[in-house]
């Protein structure tokens, strides 16, 4: 039979993911509500100015060598993956966030 | 490690399987009708989301519809085959190729800022040459419909696994849902639920992975495990990855994303400020997903899964660990609801891209003067037609990977020809197209007989070399100002030149 416990860790991991789903979950649906009430406006922002593709796209895949080979130095690394994870659904939580506030 | 015992988890049954699908479905359901309320009445709404797409949301997006099943179960797969070499090289070309989108999304958005798809550009390109918009029109299609079929099969692949429910019903049950949900709200649709999506491809990944290394038996046993094995499985410069399928993957996934329908349709949906840095935010921020569910590869190695155990697919790796680790059921449902959102997102978007080629590139040139009362009927019934014949072929049972390793060759012969033709305004119409089949011609046969590393440099080679020599020769240049000012194709005044004239009737009116 399988157990429905899990380790410490599992539990720790659930914590931390279910606050930061909550507060993603919040950016969501308040960048949608943002959506429904400016559907009618016309884009007349700026135009696109944004210099930083070439560094951003070399740190990143720069970050992502280093993230997969960490894994060979050692077994603590391997809790990397699960935390560059959660590290990615509080990126995209933010970029919700800008959304709203821009 | 020898006390882990991989069964069956006893709980789990075939009428699971359905069930969780629909669920996952009606959660969908409910955002898209939302959307559908608040944001879709129009066709423009349906098909290029009224070009109000904000940054979180396309960040978000475009995670979600790159996320395909493969990126979820092939990056464990690869990590089984080839130890941290294969999540290398399945893993950093795959962002890559996201970020790399960003030169060509900022290009056509400039010169062309009313527009919504690759043909749509082709057609105004090149002075509405017949067999070039076909060629690209067939090219989009074929393109998007291999998504779908690819995306179902993961769809079923993971449901018979883990479940044990007949595949053909998971596949047609994923289906049906994914098509009612993307009737309903197009792109916008497609968008939010991809919202809705990344965070279950990046939160529950890491809740499985920490419970699996633990009922694995620790981080300390899998790893030692894995590195007593040798072969440099824990290295990440291992030649046979890059050379068995690393070097051919990294080139199909540039290819999937420069010249693909789904991710010029988000570049023209996003607002003008945003575009750059959307992709850029959104290929950095998949990394994480393969990083992190790549270890499932390294815990199959660990425990000495065979291959014959998976049934000669190492794509299984992941559904087989998750099913008989003996590990809690919501843990198991978990997983599966990442794999089937990773499917689905990947599926909703091509259905609108299938949507909107058949808007903006045949019906609308036919009937010009389409009311944009069937003009939105018509949005819909192409993604109907595309799922009715991706069923058809899924239930004939074609290996998974072979499916995606061919598609990814075909659209190869594609992307050089479209780089030249946005930026060097000497590429023509002969060039173009002679180019992509003249890649098409000489280099599929190249790849049947030298394989797909060999196959792959000779498409491309040759569908650049045809555009270059031919665009020399000739000496004409393009006006690339002329596409400023072309309209939005689904007002009721644009007529773009006739492509399939006669071929559609007045259905829908």
């Amino acid at each position: 039979m399988s157990t429905e416990l899990v380790s410490i860790g599992t539990l720790i991991t659930i914590i931390v993911g279910a606050i930061i789903a909550y507060y993603y979950l919040y950016y969501m649906g308040a960048a949608l509500q943002k959506s429904v009430r400016t559907r009618n406006e016309k884009d007349d922002g700026p135009e696109e100015s944004y210099n930083r593709s070439l560094v951003g796209a070399v740190v990143s895949v720069v970050a992502s060598i280093v993230s997969i080979a960490i894994y060979g130095y050692g077994a603590v690394f391997l809790y990397w993956g699960p935390i560059v994870a959660l590290l990615a659904a509080v990126a995209v939580a933010y970029a919700l966030r800008e959304e709203i506030t821009t | 490690m020898e006390n882990i015992k991989l069964v069956m988890n006893p709980l789990l049954n075939p009428t699971q399987g359905v069930p969780t699908q629909i669920a996952i479905g009606m959660v969908m359901l409910a955002l898209v009708y939302y959307i559908k309320r608040n944001l879709v009445s129009s066709t423009k709404d349906f098909v290029i989301a009224n070009r109000k797409i904000g940054f979180g949301f396309g960040v978000a997006g475009l995670i979600s519809i790159w996320t395909w099943a493969m990126a979820v179960m092939m990056s464990a797969a690869q990590t089984y085959s080839y130890g941290l070499s294969g999540l290398f090289w399945f893993t950093v070309p795959n962002g890559l190729a996201v970020i790399l989108v960003i030169p060509f999304a900022r290009k056509i958005r400039q010169i062309m800022p009313q527009g919504y798809t690759i043909p749509e550009f082709v057609n105004a390109r090149f002075g509405a040459d017949k067999i070039a918009v076909a060629v690209v029109v067939l090219g989009a299609m074929f393109g998007s419909l291999i998504e779908v079929i690819i995306n179902i099969k993961g769809t079923s692949l993971v449901i018979s696994n883990v479940f044990g429910t007949d595949a053909r019903i998971a596949a047609i049950v994923g289906l049906t849902v994914v098509l009612l949900y993307s009737l309903l709200g197009g792109l916008w649709a497609s968008v939010s639920t991809s919202t809705l999506s990344t965070l279950l491809h990046t939160v529950p990944p890491a809740i499985i992975i920490v419970a699996v290394l633990y009922t694995a038996g620790g981080s300390d046993a899998v790893w030692h495990s894995v590195a007593a094995q040798g072969h440099d499985l824990l290295s990440v410069t291992r030649p046979d990855a890059a050379m068995g399928f690393g070097i051919t993957l990294a080139l199909g996934l540039i290819t999937a994303t420069v010249a693909g329908q789904e991710y010029w349709q988000v570049a023209w949906a996003l607002k003008r400020k945003d575009v750059s840095r959307t992709f850029l935010w959104a290929g950095a921020l998949f990394y994480p997903i393969p990083i992190c569910i790549g270890i499932l590869g390294l815990v199959g190695l660990a425990l000495h899964i065979d291959l014959k155990t998976l049934g000669g697919d190492a794509a299984a790796i992941g559904p087989y660990l998750i099913s008989h680790l003996n590990l809690p059921i919501w843990i198991v449902i978990m997983y599966v609801v990442v794999i089937l959102t990773a499917c689905y997102s990947v599926i909703d978007s091509a259905f609108t891209a299938i949507s909107s080629v058949a808007v903006v590139d045949v019906v609308k040139p036919i009937k010009p003067d389409i009311s944009e009362r069937a003009l939105f009927v018509w949005a819909k019934i192409p993604m109907a037609i595309a799922a009715a014949i991706a069923a058809a072929i899924v239930l004939t049972g074609v290996d998974f990977v072979t499916i995606v390793l061919t598609s990814y060759a075909i659209r190869t012969a594609v992307l050089v020809p479209l780089m030249l033709a946005l930026f060097w305004p000497r590429v023509t119409a002969p060039g173009f197209v002679g180019g992509i089949v003249a890649a098409i011609a000489i280099g599929m046969p190249i790849r049947g007989i030298y394989g797909e590393l060999w196959g792959s440099i000779a498409i491309l080679a040759i569908s650049a070399a045809v555009p270059l020599v031919l665009g020399f020769a000739s000496g004409a240049k393009f006006d690339y100002a002329g596409l400023k000012n072309r309209k939005d194709a689904t007002e009721a005044d644009v007529v773009p030149a006739p492509l399939l004239a006669g071929a559609i009737s007045s259905a829908g009116d």
